[in-house]
Formats: structure tokens, sequence, C-alpha cells
């Protein structure tokens, strides 16, 4: 059967028809959809160019790209070459999905992104604030970021230093450092005791929902840098996805607000150097009902939408052609076979004008081609490399199998 | 004559009702006040009383005083009405979807119900209620409510079909009823919270059995859908005298 299941039969290095999006941004490739590349990569000459925050509502149907294009983007490498000077210094992309338990939303939602940051990464940018403003101002600025002192200090003691003797941190004198961070990471998730507090010197923990955002909107600035607004390439980018928030349907009211409420307050937080983009699923493609879930705190807030429409048979067509391109292990053009191969021409058209228009997603398309190559390669129509092709015929009849088996006939 | 309309409830609608208020009043007690609220014997003994403990503030109403089996409809022969409605039955079903243009397609197909397993007794027997209601002349019109949507699918929509005995009701349009009923008492926004717990809560009690993305997308489309509605109730009712 391994021998069969051989890909290379048909020049492809390994099945290109995936059924869900890539794990990571490395993994991830783009075919076709050229209109929809473009509304991103518009999107991010202007978030690498420009101060302005942009909240971007991704919606489209279920398997129609949306985790996939959070994937390709994930990658900084990506979006570097759609800018030239002046830009930002650095783009920082965070991937975090909807919580699914609604009754800690706040708290997985700020772990999670908080865990995306990673704790060492977040401790230099803080010294390196500090090395800057020196001691004093940084304070300063972090207690009036969050509008907190105890929680600005928190952060604030992310950047220093353990002391030998004397000075701010007396306590942690003679201590090895990775007991003082994991105190102070303890703190930032809210799993420290009144002692710890009391040694960090700290008057209260992070309790709420809006300290959270509060303590995550001062972190995020962080990265975004403290320098004037005009001054485009003393700043960071921060691109931050959350997938699937049409879960938001699973929050119940208490639950729900302050999420909501919460992100909008992160947003307001941050009115530059902020790229949301929220993905949502919605089958219906009437955007209307996106918004009532997401409610108008967040609705309110969004500058950009972008759809994943269903593709039109001939963007559907150049899809699997371009798909197969990325994963070629040899062109078939050069064996004399149709760049289509294993279909031929008519083969792959037949294939497009199975799907209802509203199946003409990204992974109903990589389900059919995956079960008619796969068809193929077990009923031997593909014997060996290049030898065989995917008529029309043949694509007809493995669909109308699939339709009776569907049926349960 | 009764002067409150009949309001023929299911155990799901009212597990879902039971710990929500509108307008800091508990939903079963506006629906108790607003409507003769009844239930079948099969759906009080085998499925609300024993539930009672797990639905909260609703349980405490139902118990106290009895008032859980005071709501029993007690009619003659539940299972000659069962028998009657049920076998034979045929109903509308969706076949499978269209290929090419992805619309479902449904046929009317005659079903054989297995009338001697409990399984959806209780839907079945409170469809009986509703026949029961108007042919002995009590009520002229029911309304029979429910949020089990697989139960309207297969029983209560194809009776209400032939039988024109009134209406079904979700709990969304319950409380939609309460804000037109009411408008003076509560806001439009107090409604829409109702609106979002109770769909919280119903994908959250599918979410334990495995909810596929097409069944999530329904919810999604009835919330949508009945926040519209209240949004043009309440321009409406801000327009009357």
């Amino acid at each position: 059967m391994a021998a069969i299941l051989d890909w290379n039969y048909v020049y492809l290095k390994q099945n290109p028809f995936a059924d869900t999006p890539p794990r990571r941004p490395e993994e991830a490739v783009w075919a076709g959809l050229p209109r929809l590349k473009k509304q991103f990569e518009d999107l991010f000459v202007q978030a690498l160019a420009t101060p302005a925050t942009q909240v971007v509502l991704n919606w489209g149907a279920w398997g129609s790209g949306k985790t996939h294009a959070a994937m390709y983007f994930g990658l900084k490498e990506r979006l570097w070459p759609l800018v030239q000077e002046p830009h930002v210094r650095d783009v920082c992309p965070i991937y975090v999905r909807t919580p699914k338990e609604p009754a800690q939303a706040d708290q997985e939602l700020y772990r999670n992104i908080i865990e995306a940051l990673r704790f060492s990464n977040l401790r230099k940018l803080v010294r390196d604030l500090i090395a800057e403003k020196g001691q004093e101002e940084t304070l300063r600025l972090l207690q009036d970021s969050t509008s907190s002192e105890p929680l600005g200090k928190a952060i604030w003691l992310l950047g220093l230093e353990p002391k030998k003797r004397g000075g701010q941190l007396a306590l942690f004198d003679d201590e090895p450092s990775e007991e003082r961070n994991q105190l102070l990471e303890s703190y930032f998730f809210s799993t420290c005791t009144k002692r710890d507090l009391k040694e960090l010197g700290l008057s209260r923990g992070i309790d709420s929902a809006q300290d959270r955002f509060r303590v995550l909107g001062t972190l995020l600035q962080c990265i975004i840098g403290f320098a004037p607004t005009e001054q485009v390439n003393q700043h960071t980018r921060l691109v931050l996805w959350i997938d699937e928030l049409e879960d938001l349907i699973y929050f119940q009211s208490r639950q729900y607000r302050p999420f909501t409420q919460g992100l909008r307050d992160l947003i307001d937080r941050l009115p530059n150097y902020l790229t949301l983009l929220m993905n949502f699923t919605l089958a219906t493609g009437a955007f209307d009902d996106a918004t009532v879930v997401l409610g108008d705190a967040l609705t309110s807030r969004i500058t950009h939408r972008v759809y994943f429409q269903p593709l039109t048979p001939e963007e559907a067509y150049d899809y699997i052609l371009e798909l197969m391109r990325c994963y070629r292990s040899e062109d078939p053009s050069s064996k004399g076979l149709p760049s289509t191969y294993p279909f031929t021409e008519d083969a792959l058209h037949t294939l497009v004008e199975t799907l209802p228009p509203l199946g003409r997603i990204p992974r109903d398309l990589n389900k059919r081609c995956s079960q008619v190559v796969s068809q193929a390669l077990m009923e031997r129509v593909i014997t060996a490399p290049g030898e065989g092709i995917i008529t029309p015929g043949f694509v007809t009849k493995v669909v109308e199998t699939q339709i009776d088996l569907d049926l349960g006939s | 004559m009764p002067c409150k309309p009949l309001c023929i409830v299911d155990t799901c609608s009212l597990i879902y009702l039971s710990d929500m208020e509108l307008a800091r009043r508990p939903l079963l007690r506006w629906l108790f006040d607003e409507f003769e609220t009844v239930y079948s014997q099969f759906v009080w003994e085998n499925e609300v009383q024993p539930h009672l403990g797990k639905m909260g503030k609703g349980g405490q109403i139902l118990r106290r005083g009895n008032a859980g089996v005071q709501k029993v409809w007690r009619m003659p022969g539940p299972m000659q009405y069962e028998r009657a409605l049920f076998s034979p039955f045929s109903r509308v079903e969706q076949k499978s979807r269209c290929s090419r243009c992805g619309q479902a397609i449904m046929e009317e197909r005659t079903v054989i119900i297995n009338l001697g397993s409990d399984e959806d007794r209780g839907e079945r027997h409170n469809c009986g209620v509703a026949l029961d209601a108007v042919r002995r002349g009590n009520y002229r019109q029911v309304v029979y409510l429910t949020d089990d949507h697989h139960a309207i699918q297969k029983y209560a929509q194809p009776v209400f079909d032939i039988f024109p005995l009134g209406c079904v009701w979700s709990s969304y349009d319950l409380v939609l009823y309460l804000f037109v009923r009411h408008c003076d008492r509560m806001i439009a926004e107090d409604v829409e919270v109702v609106f979002r717990d109770l769909t919280a809560k119903a994908v959250n009690e599918e979410r334990q059995q495995g909810i596929s993305p097409e069944t999530q997308q329904i919810w999604q489309q009835r919330l949508a859908a009945y926040i519209h509605k209240l949004e043009r109730v309440a321009q409406v009712m801000k327009q009357l005298p």
C-alpha cells in the first residue's frame, strides 16, 4: 500500500492537499488567491511603514484559509520584502486562539500571549528600557502606562538584575537569579502568595480581568517601544492574530463582556503600531452575523475587513495548479505531460465544477483533490512516475462514488 | 375560559430558562405568570422531577408548594394519543445536499417510530397534550415551547404543520414576547444579554456531546437572527404612544 500511495508517481514530494492548516509558519505555502494575498500585503505594507493601529476582521467559511493565512504571514521574513525604508525596526507576530474555557477566558488569553512573548524577551526589553531611560524614568513610564503603581512596578522589576549587596532588591542578595525570575513569573501568572508579594515589595497582585489587560497593554507597549509616535523606525509592529473568535458564542454575558471590553481596552491602549487580526468563521457570508457575535465593543474598532470568499472556478483551477507547483519533485512539462498532471486539463476543470459554489474553498478543494489522486494511485490508474493520467471520467466516477457513500446508499 | 394562554414546555427549555433572569426576575417566573404552563406526566416523572436539583432557582420554584406536579396536564389515554399521532407518521427530512449548488435536498418520508422506546417519549407526549388541550375545548391555541431543535424537526413541527394547534416557540421567542409585553419594564440590552446566555447554554450543552461546525453555525445564525428581530421590535416599540 505504501508503494501504491507514492506521491512521487505524480511528481509531487508529498500530498499537497492538506485538510488542516500547517502547524508552523515555515510549513505554510501560499497558492493562488492573488486578490486575497494582495489584500494582506497591502495591509502589511501599511503596518510596517506607518504607525496606525489596524484592527482587521477576517471572515469566511470554515476551511476558507483564515488560519492558513495567519500561519503564512506569521513569518517575519515574508513581510520584510513588502516594504522599503523607512519602516519599523522589527515585527513581532503572535498567534493565539480564542480561549476554550469561557469561565477563565481573559486569564487564558493573557497567559497565552505572555507565553508567546516569553519572559526572557520581556526581561530583555525592560532591561533595555532601563538602560535607555534610567530606573526612575522607566518606573514612572510603566506606572503611567498601567495606571497602577504596583502593576507598573512589577513590570519594572522584570528588568532589574539582582544585586549582590544593598539597593532596591536587597531581598534577593546572594539568591540565584533563576529563583527571583520564577517568583516574578508566578506574580504575572497570579499564582504567588501574600508572602511572595511581600518579598517582591508589591502591595497587590494581578487580580481582575481589567488588571490583566492593563498589564498586557503595557507589556505589548514595551515591545512596540516608547519613542515618539512619528519615529517609525524606532518602533516594533506587533501583529496579534486571534483565531476562532466565533467561539465567543460559548461565552455567557458575564464572561463575554469583560473579555470583549478587555480586548477593546487593549486596542485603545495601543493606538499605534498594533495590528490585531481577528479570524471569524461564518458560513453564510452575512457580515452582520459576525458583528452580532463580536458585539459593539469590538466591531466599533474594526478598521479593515477581509472576506475569504469562495473561489470562482478559474481561481479554484489556478489554486490547485499552483499548490501542486509548490510541491513538485519534477516539472511534468519536462516529461511531455501537462502542467496539471496527474490531471488532464479537462479533468481538473471537471473536478472544480463538481464542487458547489459555496464549497469552492481551499479545504474542500484539497479534500476532493486528495480523494481523487489517492483513488487513482490505489486503483493503479497511475502505475509508475508519469505513467497514466486522471481523466474527467475518472473524476466523475470518484465524486459520484463519494456522493453515494455520503448518502449511505 | 382561562385568561392565560397555554404553554406546553419541554424539559430542555425548562433547564435553559431555570437559572436566567430578565429585568431582575427569574425567567421561569415570567413564564408561569404569563402562561398556563404545563407538560405531560411522562415529562414530569422522567425528565423534570429527577433534574430539579440541577435546575437552580427554577428547581426551587417548581418544588415550592408542589408547583411542579401541579403543572402536569392530566389527559385520558396518553399512550393512545401517542399511537394515533405517530403511527403511522411522516415528516420532511433532508435527503442530501446537491453537489452542484449546495442546497439541501428535502423529501417527505414515512418513518417508523419505536413507540415501545422511552427515547423522545417526552416530546411525543407533549404533542399529545397540545392536541388534547385544543380538542377538549379548554384552549383554542397553544404555544409549544422547546429548544431541542432535533425534537422540533422530528416531532413538533411535523405535528404542528398538520394540526393547526398554535405555534412552536423557542426560548428566544418567549423572551422576545416578554419584551413586547413588558417593554416598559426592561430594556433591549437586557434581552440581548438573555439571548447570549441562552445561546451559550445551548452550545455548551451540545459541545459536551461533540458539536459540529455546522451546528455551531446554526446557533450563530439563530443568535444573529433574534438580535436583529430585537432591534426591529425595539425600534417599533419606541414609536408607539
